[in-house]
């Protein structure tokens, strides 16, 4: 089945919360993105560009195989992107930053806007810019995930920190290989 | 002097809430305090504390045996309680002059610690000093969380406790909320856990919540979750030995997620696994490759926060057996270990 198709994880989440950054943190070829300047209030914050369509990185597996990395575009209109991304994927990294304003609205949006694919892949959910803020607590995202009937480890995650991204993937292949399938 | 009794300080010239402070912070200072010390009235103090302000002429003691009170340093007196603008002593300031000057009194003795406990416990000292010395777990084969430091997390008083661990060369307060399962410290988790283990003296005393919010309002330390303290101390403390009582053939499964971190990956697999299954631990060491001593510190961190529950029955996810997928998360998990 995996033969068929790219093998492939998705980043997605808000603007600024790290997706470029977790990426290129880990990948293989420096990651191709493109960024134009930020017209989104939310991103001005933080930053002075942004992703419009996607970013890419990959990792080399025995055998030669890739594993592909993609990121969503951070900006509302390029929503549309996030169906094609994650087609075939093995499951998706939410980032969500925790100085947003409303951190616990954008966990809401970004799993309402990915619910087809994750009725039947896993989502794992990385708060990023902990240390900037610690409220929403990680309990904080439990109760909003609670409330949703959603199943998805939390965890804070600095994307700038390989070791961060690569506990972020490797509790998502925990997920696939422990969780019902059939 | 009788190195066995309290030392003695007189407080003069002091105004009634100053009086009041002071008393406050001495009563929380005591577990720093080696021997203790309480306030008298008497001429036969040991110490007399005037405000900086006093004229010290009218009093009738050696000049060693004056403290000054005040908010700065004076270099002509050594012997200073430091106290904040709102005229709060400085706990820790409080307690390293207090036991440089019962030092120069008396040598230390290292009952001293046993005997502070009993005083503030009003236990024989006998039985304070059994209680709180060094104990080896007394089931070599089992975890009993009834001991150490771990005792005191769980077994909460109605009222705030304080919590002092020490050993040669420190000491850490922690102050716990029981009303709200949150603590205070100004320790992080992991310099905490350094301390969880029994061999160092723990002493402890219930304050009034009055006394918890002025010390954190001093302080400034924010609240932290209770449950990730003893989720931190289970791990540390269970050393691969399963809950007395418990056995690893029952089938259980995770109700919530745990405290999850960096540094904590075999906990993160068996979490994964137990949240999706309901299977005996045995089971879950098996399938997900942890040993079995870290599978029984993971279930009793999970047991003693509440997040684990015993399953009528095992069940297992249903899955459909993929030969190539497993193989394939093989090479991407043996890609990510690079």
């Amino acid at each position: 089945m995996y033969r068929s198709h790219k093998i492939k994880i998705v980043f997605t989440g808000s603007v600024g919360a790290g997706k470029t950054t977790a990426i290129s943190c880990i990948s293989e070829v420096p990651v191709l993105s493109t960024d134009v300047n930020s017209s989104e209030a939310s991103v001005i914050r933080h930053k002075n560009t942004t992703t419009v369509a996607m970013d890419y990185g990959e990792l080399t597996l025995e055998d030669g195989e890739k594993l592909f990395l993609y990121g969503t575009p951070g900006q509302r209109r390029f929503d549309f992107m996030s169906t094609f991304l994650t087609k075939n994927a093995l499951g998706l990294i939410v980032l969500i930053d925790n100085t947003h304003a409303s951190a616990l609205d954008e966990l809401d949006y970004y799993l309402n806007l990915n619910a087809d694919f994750l009725r039947n892949n896993p989502a794992i959910i990385g708060v990023s810019h902990f240390d900037q803020s610690a409220t929403p607590a990680i309990d904080d995202y439990y109760q909003a995930l609670s409330e949703r009937g959603d199943p998805w480890p939390v965890i804070a995650a600095d994307p700038r920190k390989a070791d961060d991204v690569i506990l972020l993937l490797e509790m998502l292949l925990d997920w696939v290989d422990f969780a019902p399938n059939a | 002097m009788n190195i066995e009794e309290s030392l003695k300080i007189k407080l003069i010239g002091f105004a009634n809430h100053e009086a009041g402070k002071f008393s406050a912070i001495l009563d929380l200072a005591q577990f720093g305090l080696r021997p203790s010390w309480r306030i008298v009235d008497k001429d036969d103090a040991d110490f007399f504390l005037l405000p900086q302000k006093s004229s010290t002429s009218t009093i009738n003691a050696p000049a060693g045996r004056l403290l000054i009170y005040g908010i700065e340093k004076n270099a002509d007196n050594p012997n200073m309680v430091l106290i904040d603008p709102d005229g709060v002593p400085r706990i820790h300031s409080l307690i390293a002059l207090l036991n440089r000057l019962a030092s120069q009194l008396t040598p230390l003795e290292s009952s001293d610690i046993a005997r502070n406990a009993a005083e503030l416990r009003g236990q024989p000292e006998s039985a304070q000093a059994a209680a709180e010395a060094v104990a080896p777990p007394s089931d070599p084969i089992h975890f009993d969380p009834n001991q150490g430091l771990l005792k005191h997390f769980l077994e909460l008083p109605n009222q705030p406790l304080v919590i002092l661990q020490k050993s040669a060369d420190r000491q850490l307060f922690t102050f716990i909320n029981p009303d709200k399962q949150t603590f205070y410290s100004q320790a992080s988790l992991e310099e905490i856990a350094a301390y969880f283990d029994v061999e160092h003296n723990i002493l402890t005393k219930t304050i009034s919540y009055d006394e918890l919010d002025a010390i954190v309002k001093k302080s400034a330390m924010a609240p932290q979750l209770l449950k990730n303290l003893i989720w931190h101390c289970t791990l540390k403390s269970s050393q691969g030995k399963l809950l007395i009582g418990h056995s690893g053939q029952d089938p259980v499964q995770l109700t919530q997620w745990p405290f999850l971190g960096a540094g904590s990956r075999p906990y993160i697999k068996l979490a994964t696994y137990l949240k999706n299954n309901a299977a005996n631990l045995a089971t879950a060491a098996e399938v997900t490759g942890v040993a079995i001593n870290v599978v029984y510190d993971f279930y009793n961190a999970c047991y003693l926060t509440g997040i684990i529950e015993k399953s009528t029955e095992t069940d297992l996810a249903p899955k459909v057996d993929n030969t190539e997928k497993k193989n394939l998360l093989g090479k991407i998990r043996k890609r990510l270990e690079k």
